[in-house]
């Protein structure tokens, strides 16, 4: 213990009685489950537990009670005991919080610990507050499915738009393969006065669309991104004569996400690549990604094709089989160092205790026109027979995709990390477990 | 583009030391040493040039009246306020791109169909002579005001026009219920105004709105003769009342005798015949002058009726210079004399959020912590701060619209008759949504270079029709400095020093994280 730790002046005149203020900072997140603690630093992403400690469990609730606000008072005699000196060390030597000679001041001093408030959360149809933009203003993305039809059968069609953003022909619409030009047009006209992000056009093949036209002169009277969601061989069949092209989607603040699924058909990637070299669209290439020999074929692709440098964005995105479990155990489930690398801030830790912020905001659109909060969730309603406002109203107070969060779900719930660790994903739906994870190698 | 330092150091009564920072809108406890370096930093030492020039000397590092200090205490706070640095405190912060926002016409438009109270001026006559009434001795004479009463006409026209907006596609809310003031002068002494009023309110079909709610606030003098209609009609009354007969002798009739005696017997009958209605729909507000105390009026009030006053002080804008005089031996700051008041602690705990300090840290939690979202989508935005309206002012027509006995419309009662956003008349309401949008916003203009260099601009509690608007303003007396605001920081934190417990309280329905 350093010498202004033992008292003021520095003199070793310190009786059993004399008294110091031992606090934690305001910038870190303290979470306690039966007898786990968690301390986390929102600066360093640096974790610090402790598990079956009573002592150390004694002081974090003094420290945590309302009338402590953070700061208790340590009596010289309980720093001798050398766990409360370690735990005081640990605490001090990871920068989560100090302690001083009471002597410095004249009074207990305190913190203004992180209680999460959030205004505006009572169901406006009951309370009377304002509805109408003001949930509009809740949505920031829509994902739309233009159509179900696709001439390519890659083998994740059914699957993997459940799991992450990708095109897919399966997308249960019983009454309509394809969106009602109408539809759109009454969906764009509701969009244009919002402050909605990005919308998200995904198919089948979207190229195909029988109003691919209109939709795009829609398009381009809304502000915010465009996202197209296209197939790399649907690009690949991007000939002169088919309705649709990638020119529809020129002059409108736009990206195409192209994903990729293996094994490859290396002609027509190369034709797809060419297509958009020619074009000059922004563009990501999704890597649908089942295990190691896909990992390997995409970064073969990226090196042949120089992918990188021609200014084209790679995502690797893992695909979950139903057999490739081990692949995901090594690549996709997170432990500690992973939650430390990723140094999620507090507006984290808020958000994750009150919203699936994966979710949160987006609402998915059929070519029927039902809407989904997420797309294995059920349906909320119709576009246009219920309004959008009043769909989103259901969905944040009484529906459950916005609002998935651990703190609801077993085993995430009895755990230290549930309001640090990412958002539950589509994932967990596909695999069947929340806690994607390898912090508690036994749940 | 001028701009504020992020990070400001403070020292509360009892000597703890804080740091606090707008940026990342926290407070953090700081060990003396930690403190030390603070402060060299922000008197623009540089800390990594200072800390090794003390490892070369190797000498200890002694902080007057404190401590003295080794080198691996000041090496650990170097790492502390690096780590601080790095992670964004203790930078600048500017207050220009924050207050960007500007009212449109068609944010007017739609605050007036959504317009939460609606309030008519019933008449500028009264039966009192209050010696302190903004109307009365020490301020400067409207020669406009000749006891006026409304045009009925006219005030039949603003329902017919408010009832279409209200049920139009601009209205916003689902069921929330429109409040419907009558204010004065004294609003009794036109009853037949009020009472076509509340017929023609009462004949307005709401399709997208809760009830009407009438409220009044009045001398208490006719509420007798009239409190069978306030029962009826369901009055949410707010009685003006200073405490006991002493307290009131600057409430008097126009012929100068005092009102008190007639007040309390108006009061007591209301009490004795409709004791439901005065128990759950009448409030009472007190003036606080030279003949109360804080103590005085509370004490009052729990023991005659068992209620909790809201108290103010004299308004202080407006005074005729050679009234100043008379006027501050009459006025009382209520805010430091219930600070001083021997039973503060026990006012504290009866009235809490409604006293004007705990008001003001509960501003103080609200804009500048990082844990207080106005909703659930702001916990998910990651673009920067949102722009807002610079000062505390409410857009036109969003909370109140009120409408004078002349005729015009304003935008709170509160306020100078001379800011018209619109006019009224038997034929027509005239509001012209562009002209009152323009005008707010060279009033924003007007006002907001100061708030640029003002650091409790994220707190601020001024609205503009308080300042002064003309080409010699503003002078913004809520402006703070670096100095003024690390004031009011010390005091917020000192009352948490002392009152921890009341942190969580007014944080109620708060998730601990």
């Amino acid at each position: 213990m350093s010498k202004n730790e033992v008292g003021k002046n520095g003199k070793n005149d310190i009786g059993k009685k004399k008294k110091y203020w031992f606090f934690v900072d305001t910038h870190v997140h303290i979470s306690i489950k039966k007898d786990h603690i968690l301390f986390y630093n929102t600066l360093t992403g640096q974790t610090l537990e402790f598990t079956g400690e009573p002592l150390i469990l004694r002081l974090t609730k003094r420290l945590k009670a309302d009338r402590n606000l953070r700061v208790i008072g340590l009596k010289a005699g309980e720093l001798r005991d050398p766990a409360i000196m370690k735990f005081v060390g640990r605490i001090r030597g990871m920068f989560m919080g100090d302690i001083m000679d009471a002597a410095y001041s004249k009074a207990k001093p305190a913190q203004l610990p992180p209680y999460l408030h959030v205004g505006e959360q009572e169901n406006p149809e009951e309370s009377g507050i304002p509805l109408g933009t003001k949930m509009i203003d809740y949505l920031d993305r829509i994902m739309l499915y233009i159509n179900q039809s696709c001439p390519q059968d890659c083998g994740v069609c059914a699957e993997a738009f459940r799991q992450f953003p990708c095109c897919t022909s399966r997308g249960d619409s019983k009454t309509a393969k394809e969106m009602d030009i109408s539809k759109l047009r009454y969906l764009i006209k509701i969009l244009e006065p919002t402050e909605l992000e990005e919308i998200i056009i995904s198919g089948g093949n979207i190229l195909s669309y029988s109003h691919i036209g209109e939709m795009s002169t829609l398009l381009r009277s809304l502000p915010m991104m465009k996202t197209f969601y296209i197939h790399y061989l649907n690009i690949a069949l991007n000939i002169a004569d088919q309705t649709g092209s990638l020119g529809h989607f020129r002059d409108m603040d736009s990206r195409l996400k192209i994903p990729v699924t293996f094994p490859v058909q290396e002609e027509k990637f190369k034709r797809a690549l060419d297509v958009l070299n020619r074009e000059g669209f922004e563009a990501s290439f999704i890597y649908v990604i089942r295990g190691e020999k896909d990992f390997q074929a995409a970064e073969r692709l990226n090196t042949i094709y120089n992918i990188d440098a021609a200014g084209y964005q790679t995502v690797y995105q893992p695909f979950f089989t139903g057999e490739n479990l081990e692949f995901f155990k090594q690549n996709v489930y997170y432990d500690r160092d992973d939650i430390t690398a990723e140094k999620p801030t507090f507006k984290d830790i808020f958000a994750r205790s009150m919203i699936n912020s994966l979710d949160f905001g987006m609402l998915t659109i059929k070519p029927d026109g039902s809407i989904y909060p997420n797309i294995n969730a059920p349906k909320l309603g119709t576009l246009g027979v219920e309004t959008l406002p009043k769909l989103i109203n259901k969905e944040l107070f009484g529906g459950k995709s916005w609002k998935r969060i651990r703190k609801n779900v077993q085993p995430c719930k009895s755990c230290v990390y549930e309001r640090v660790c990412p958002p539950i994903s589509n994932y967990s739906n596909a695999i069947g477990k929340y806690n994607l994870c390898r912090i508690w190698p036994q749940t | 583009m001028e701009k504020l330092k992020s990070g400001l150091l403070f020292e509360t009564p009892a000597q703890n030391r804080y740091l606090y920072d707008s940026n990342i809108k926290s407070t953090t406890l700081c060990h003396p040493l930690f403190h030390h370096i603070l402060t060299l930093d922000d008197n623009g030492v540089d800390i990594k040039s200072w800390f090794n020039d003390i490892k070369t000397k190797g000498e200890p590092l002694e902080i007057k009246d404190i401590d003295t200090f080794a080198i691996q205490d000041i090496e650990y706070y170097v790492h502390k306020f690096l780590l601080f640095k790095a992670n964004g405190y203790l930078t600048e912060t500017g207050q220009q791109e924050k207050l960007g926002c500007r009212v449109e016409p068609e944010v007017v438009e739609t605050a007036l169909a959504n317009v939460e109270q609606l309030i008519f001026e019933v008449t500028e006559d009264c039966n009192l002579k209050c010696k302190y009434c903004t109307f009365g001795e020490f301020y400067v004479e409207d020669p406009n005001r000749k006891s006026k009463t409304p045009d009925i006409d006219a005030a039949l026209k603003l329902l017919d026009f408010l009832e279409e907006r209200w049920n139009s596609n601009h209205n916003r809310f689902l069921k929330k219920e429109i409040r419907v003031g009558f204010y004065g002068g004294e609003p009794l002494l036109n009853i037949e105004f009020i009472e076509k009023i509340i017929d023609r309110v009462n004949s307005i079909d709401l399709k997208n709105r809760g009830q009407f709610i009438f409220i009044m606030t009045t001398n208490g003098v006719l509420v007798k003769k009239y409190m069978d209609f306030l029962v009826k009609h369901d009055f949410h009354l707010i009685i003006s009342l200073d405490g006991n007969e002493a307290h009131n002798t600057h409430r008097v009739f126009k012929n100068g005798k005092p009102a008190f005696p007639a007040i309390m017997e108006s009061i007591n009958a209301l009490k004795e015949r409709y004791p439901d209605f005065f128990k759950d729909n009448t409030s009472f507000i007190s003036v606080l002058h030279d003949k109360n105390s804080v103590s005085e009026v509370y004490d009052f009030f729990e023991k005659q009726f068992d209620k909790q006053p809201n108290i103010t002080s004299l308004n202080n804008d407006g005074i005729d210079e050679s009234q100043k005089e008379a006027f501050l031996n009459t006025y009382k700051n209520f805010t430091e004399h219930l600070l001083q008041a021997e039973n503060y602690n026990e006012i504290e705990e009866k009235n809490f959020v409604r006293l004007p300090n705990i008001q003001n840290i509960n501003t103080f939690l609200n804009n500048g912590n990082h844990f207080i979202f106005l909703n659930l989508k702001g916990l998910k935005r990651s673009k920067g701060e949102s722009t807002r309206y610079p000062t505390s002012t409410c857009i036109p027509f969003a909370g109140k619209t009120f409408m004078t006995a002349k005729g015009t419309l304003l935008a709170c009662e509160a306020i100078d008759h001379k800011y018209v956003l619109g006019t009224v008349s038997p034929d027509k309401v005239n509001v012209d949504y562009k002209a009152v949008a323009a005008q707010y916003n060279a009033w924003y203009d007007h006002v907001v270079k100061q708030c640029h260099t003002c650091y409790g601009a994220d707190q601020c509690k001024w609205c503009i029709f308080n300042l002064d608007l003309t080409e010699n303003g503003p002078s913004c007396p809520g402006y703070q400095g670096p100095d003024e605001f690390s004031r009011d920081l010390a005091i917020q934190m000192e009352f948490f020093e002392k009152k921890p417990w009341y942190y969580r309280k007014l944080l109620k329905g708060a998730e601990h994280v």
